[in-house]
């Protein structure tokens, strides 16, 4: 019986160790600390898996963890840690002249993006993770989906101010 | 070109798909540099929005789920480490407890019936006292001179309406 609960969770782990992962890396930029904040996730939700009444709403229970550890993580550790390989891993590039001013605008957004007030850059980043729409964002935060839509045109308008001056 | 800082705003709203006023719609088709500006500032979007996904949408690492499942084992089993010794130490406690009430009853027997009856005949009420006559004066003894009893001397229920 225990087994059976051990599986059925590592099952769910595996279903949503993806949008997890990217919630905790666009919140942090950094690979090893998101690694450190999904597998935290999974494993406080696996303490607390007898909390969540309706098991289909797993993901969001889960997401909104990792949402809250990161947001602790980012305020405890963020600022002491070097963030270089935020920009470290550009999707393959066509020559190395490409590769460098892809590097460079990544990092140049990155910059931009970590400029953003934290209400914006939160409705940013997570309106970017894979399978999350603006619903399940505004879910998440505690807000209206018509403030995720306007905090999200705000943060993209910021960011293309930033970027084009 | 005043008119075009008029409508400088209102270009990062129309190139992030907002639709564009009717003032500016027509200021668009007039003005070369506008149309010029929206047209990059829309490529900008265009990359940018590929940027913020690039910067997000990472693989999780191949061995992820793997060590998220060893940490679940390790978590239980050390909760589980945890409740033994504990559990363990409470039925130990339980059972000090248990036998010490059994030794000290067996070392200090407790008062026997009799020792408790004997005591009670000895005992004296600390008023007792004070209902005994002075020193020197002769009390006769109750009801010998035909007087009536005093109102507190028990008569048996039912004695006073026998004639």
């Amino acid at each position: 019986m225990a087994q059976s609960a051990f599986d059925d969770f590592e099952r769910l782990v595996r279903e949503n160790q993806r949008v997890v992962y990217q919630i905790a890396f666009g919140m942090l930029g950094n690979a090893s600390d998101a690694q450190d904040v999904t597998q935290d996730a999974f494993v406080r939700a696996y303490a607390k898996r007898h909390e969540l009444r309706d098991p289909e709403r797993f993901r969001a229970w889960v997401c909104s963890i990792a949402r809250r550890l990161a947001l602790n993580y980012r305020r405890a550790h963020i600022r002491a840690r070097n963030r270089e390989e935020r920009a470290s891993s550009v999707p393959a590039a066509r020559d190395v002249e490409a590769e460098a001013e892809d590097r460079a605008f990544l990092q140049s957004v990155r910059h931009a993006i970590d400029a953003l007030p934290p209400k914006l850059r939160e409705t940013l980043v997570l309106c970017a993770v894979e399978g999350l729409e603006p619903a399940d964002v505004a879910t998440m935060i505690g807000i209206p989906q018509g403030t995720v839509r306007s905090r999200l045109h705000l943060a993209r308008k910021a960011l293309l101010r930033a970027l084009s001056s | 070109m005043s008119e075009c800082r008029v409508h400088a705003q209102e270009i990062s709203d129309v190139a992030l798909g907002s639709a564009a006023s009717p003032q500016f719609g027509a200021h668009l088709e007039t003005c070369a540099a506008c149309s010029q500006a929206l047209e990059s500032r829309r490529a900008l979007a265009r990359r940018l929005g590929a940027a913020v996904d690039a910067l997000v949408r990472r693989d999780p690492p191949a061995d992820l789920a793997a060590t998220v499942a060893a940490r679940m084992r390790t978590s239980t089993q050390s909760t589980r480490r945890s409740f033994v010794p504990a559990l363990r130490a409470g039925l130990a406690l339980v059972a000090a407890v248990v036998a010490t009430f059994f030794i000290v009853r067996a070392v200090v027997p407790p008062p026997t019936p009799a020792t408790s009856v004997e005591a009670l005949d000895h005992w004296r009420s600390p008023t007792a006292s004070l209902l005994e006559p002075p020193a020197g004066v002769r009390v006769p003894p109750r009801g010998s001179r035909g007087e009536t009893p005093p109102s507190h001397a028990v008569i048996p229920i039912g004695a006073q309406h026998v004639s």
